[in-house]
């Protein structure tokens, strides 16, 4: 560390007198007290200070001399006490000089004195010798004669780096002298050699040279703590234990995760990762996960009596379990901006409710299935304002009632089957329903009442007193086979309707000789019936080709071909 | 001053758990300069890394503060260490190194970056101030 220079402060009198601390001393700095008196001055010893070796140094011991202390002081605070100067006997003049980045023990490497007893205009300040590297040469000379201007000229030493005047200044009080103070930097061991100074008259002089001692470097390390963190390789909750995780970003990728009675997991974050191979919801368990996003893809997701699985979330839904399973009055509630469910099995049962309300939603289940025990209601709403509908297979048996209300529902299963009781609510302003095969079987209902509505199964077969109920403004049928056996009743209430069957084949039985009607809108509606071939086994009744109202009756037995 | 975050060296979770007893082991500090900066990933032992010379360097071991938990948490700490020099430079280094003298190869247990490179001349030294919170806590 080097030694630099803080400040100085100076004082000169006939009497007893103070030295102030120079300004922004601080603890550790080193005070240098340099006073000159006459030749003939009691030597000075301020409380609390101590002369360097060799001082006071005198060149003439008389009034016309010079007596130069040179004098140091450790500051232990920053308001260090103004130092007292006695009188000497005639005057007193000098100053303080602050240091700081001296060592604060064997601070001197080598001291020397200077006397100059016959007046002349140069002075020859000796070497001393230091034993490290970096140590602040201080040269103090004092003069007697009587002025208060500057005398010294900058010391020449070659041995020397940085010589620099800190004073040189003096006072007329009494019979006068002067003080120059002067540094220079001893960057390596060694002798410093002499030191060569001149002055504007030739006069006597006295002079201290000082080696001071850097303080060491001590340099700082501070370290941080650090942190272990042990993942658990097993969680559990034990009974009414709850778990709280409330993080910016949190994954949780136990290979199973399982809450058992009564337990409550609450997982608030701004996204959430669940990977757990299986989780599993038991008895009265609450499963709340409210975050910005979330991806829930579990291999197994299954609920059993009584759970619930909320998730509400303003962000996108993707819930990709392999089987989602809901058992006996579970609850599955999905509502976000966008959903997308696709286990390759969704199954819904007894009083199982499954509610998918998003801005966008996709169902992608290979087979989807409500099951139907006792007189339980299953009910699956799909609420988006856009729906893919695309299993494999849909299924609804008895009593189960699948609402779809969207405002575009497209719902293209291969196989779509309502069994006894089975009901299908499409509400929704564009549906498109084209399933390969499309059964409907006693009783059961099938209410499509989209404002257009598609309807192109490959093959479309309604057997036994069902009713199919078409509303819509504008209507298209145009499965392949048409095929409506016994007891059917079809009513077409559009504005348009374009009836399009590659095949239209209406069966009855012989032995009711019931027949099937087609009611359009209760009023007779054009019609256009194309395709390859339309086969009537009877007819009769009113038919007008083009005429939007009629009323098309058919009975067993007989084969129409129509051009209609 | 420097002010550094600890690296683990990811061999010292095993080590800590198959052979280190924090309790009662000597800890010392190491010292490499910036061409042979030591790997978190690669170097386990003391022998894993170039060191610079301590002819000149007073004790590099490390005295115990805490090596205990609360409430779960285990906190290892120690005191402050101060190495100076004497009787010549000691560096230049960089990093500073915790290891386990007492377990055999002298397993590693963080090191840190001090920024730059400093030689510490005769009568120099550097203070090695650990956290309030200790050289690391384990959950």
């Amino acid at each position: 560390m080097a030694i630099t220079f803080v400040a100085e402060s100076s004082f000169g009198s006939l009497t007893a007198t103070t030295c102030s601390w120079p300004t922004g001393h601080q603890s550790g700095d080193l005070g240098i007290l340099a006073i000159e008196t006459d030749g003939a001055g009691t030597t000075l010893t301020p409380s609390g200070w101590t002369h360097f070796s060799g001082s006071p140094v005198t060149d003439v011991a008389d009034a016309n001399g010079s007596k130069l202390h040179l004098l140091y002081k450790f500051a232990t605070s920053s308001s260090e006490s103004d130092v007292s100067i006695a009188d000497s006997g005639n005057h007193q003049l000098g100053g303080m000089t602050c240091w700081r980045g001296v060592a604060s023990s064997s601070f001197t490497d080598g001291i020397a004195t200077y006397t100059k007893s016959t007046a002349s205009t140069s002075l020859t300040l000796p070497s001393v010798t230091t034993t490290g590297a970096n140590r602040l040469i201080l040269m103090v000379m004092s003069r007697p004669n009587d002025s208060a201007t500057a005398q010294f000229s900058l010391a020449t030493n070659s041995n020397l780096s940085s010589i620099t005047e800190i004073s040189d200044g003096g006072g007329t009080t009494g019979n006068g002298g002067g003080i120059g103070l002067q540094t220079g930097l001893k960057a390596t061991a060694g002798s410093t050699g002499t030191t060569s100074v001149s002055q504007d008259n030739s006069i006597t002089n006295a002079g201290i040279v000082v080696a001071l001692v850097p303080a060491a470097t001590v340099y700082t390390l501070n370290l941080n703590s650090l942190s272990l963190s042990n993942t658990a390789q097993q969680l559990s909750l034990e009974v009414n234990r709850k778990l709280e995780l409330v993080a910016a970003s949190l994954a949780l990728t136990a290979q199973q995760l399982t809450l058992a009675k009564s337990y409550q997991l609450d997982l608030n974050t701004g996204s959430l990762a669940i990977t757990a191979r299986d989780i599993e919801f038991r008895r009265h368990l609450d499963l709340n996960l409210n975050t910005l996003a979330l991806a829930l893809t579990p291999q197994s997701l299954g609920m059993r009596q009584k759970r619930r699985l909320e998730l509400a979330l303003g962000g996108p839904i993707s819930l990709t379990p392999l089987v989602l399973d809901l058992r006996r009055k579970r609850l599955l509630d999905l509502n976000s901006g966008a959903l997308s469910l696709t286990p390759q099995s969704l199954t819904l049962r007894r009083k199982a409710k499954l509610n998918l309300n998003a801005g966008s939603l996709s169902l992608t289940s290979l087979v989807l299935t409500l099951t139907y025990k006792s007189s339980q209601v299953y009910t699956l709403q799909l609420q988006p304002i856009s729906l893919s509908l695309t299993p494999q297979q849909l299924s609804l048996l008895r009593r189960r009632r699948l609402d779809l209300n969207a405002a575009t529902i497209a719902a293209t299963p291969q196989q779509l089957s309502l069994r006894r009781r089975g009901r299908l609510d499409l509400g929704a302003l564009g549906a498109s329903l084209s399933p390969l095969t499309l059964s409907l079987v006693v009783r059961h209902r099938l209410g499509l009442q989209p404002a257009s509505l598609g309807l192109t199964g490959h093959a479309l077969g309604l057997l036994r007193r069902y009713p199919l109920v078409l509303n819509a403004r504008a209507i298209t049928i145009n499965a392949q086979p048409l095929t409506l056996t016994q007891h059917k009743k079809l009513n077409l209430e559009s504005l348009i309707l374009t009836l399009e069957p590659q095949l239209l084949q209406l069966n009855y039985s012989e032995d009711t000789e019931d027949y099937v009607t087609i009611y359009v809108n209760g009023q007779p509606i054009r019609v256009s019936l194309v395709g390859l071939r339309t086969e009537v086994p009877w007819w009769e009744g009113d038919y007008r080709p083009w005429d939007p109202r009629y009323v098309l009756r058919q009975s067993l037995g007989r084969t129409y071909d129509s051009d209609l | 001053m420097a002010t550094a975050t600890p690296v683990f060296f990811q061999s010292w979770k095993e080590y800590k758990n198959e052979a280190v007893n924090c309790q009662s082991d000597q800890f010392v500090v190491l010292l490499s300069d910036a061409a042979n900066a030591p790997s978190a990933s690669a170097d386990a032992v003391s022998a894993d890394v170039t060191q610079v010379s301590y002819t000149n360097c007073s004790s590099r071991n490390l005295t115990l503060a805490t090596s205990a938990q609360t409430t779960g948490t285990y906190k290892l700490d120690f005191n402050d260490l101060t190495l100076t020099a004497s009787g010549g430079n000691v560096g230049p280094f960089r990093y500073v190194m915790v290891a386990d003298s007492t377990v055999a190869g002298t397993p590693l247990v963080c090191y840190a970056d001090y920024g730059s490179e400093i030689t510490l001349g005769s009568g120099e030294s550097i203070d090695i101030i650990f956290n309030a919170n200790g050289l690391y806590t384990e959950t």
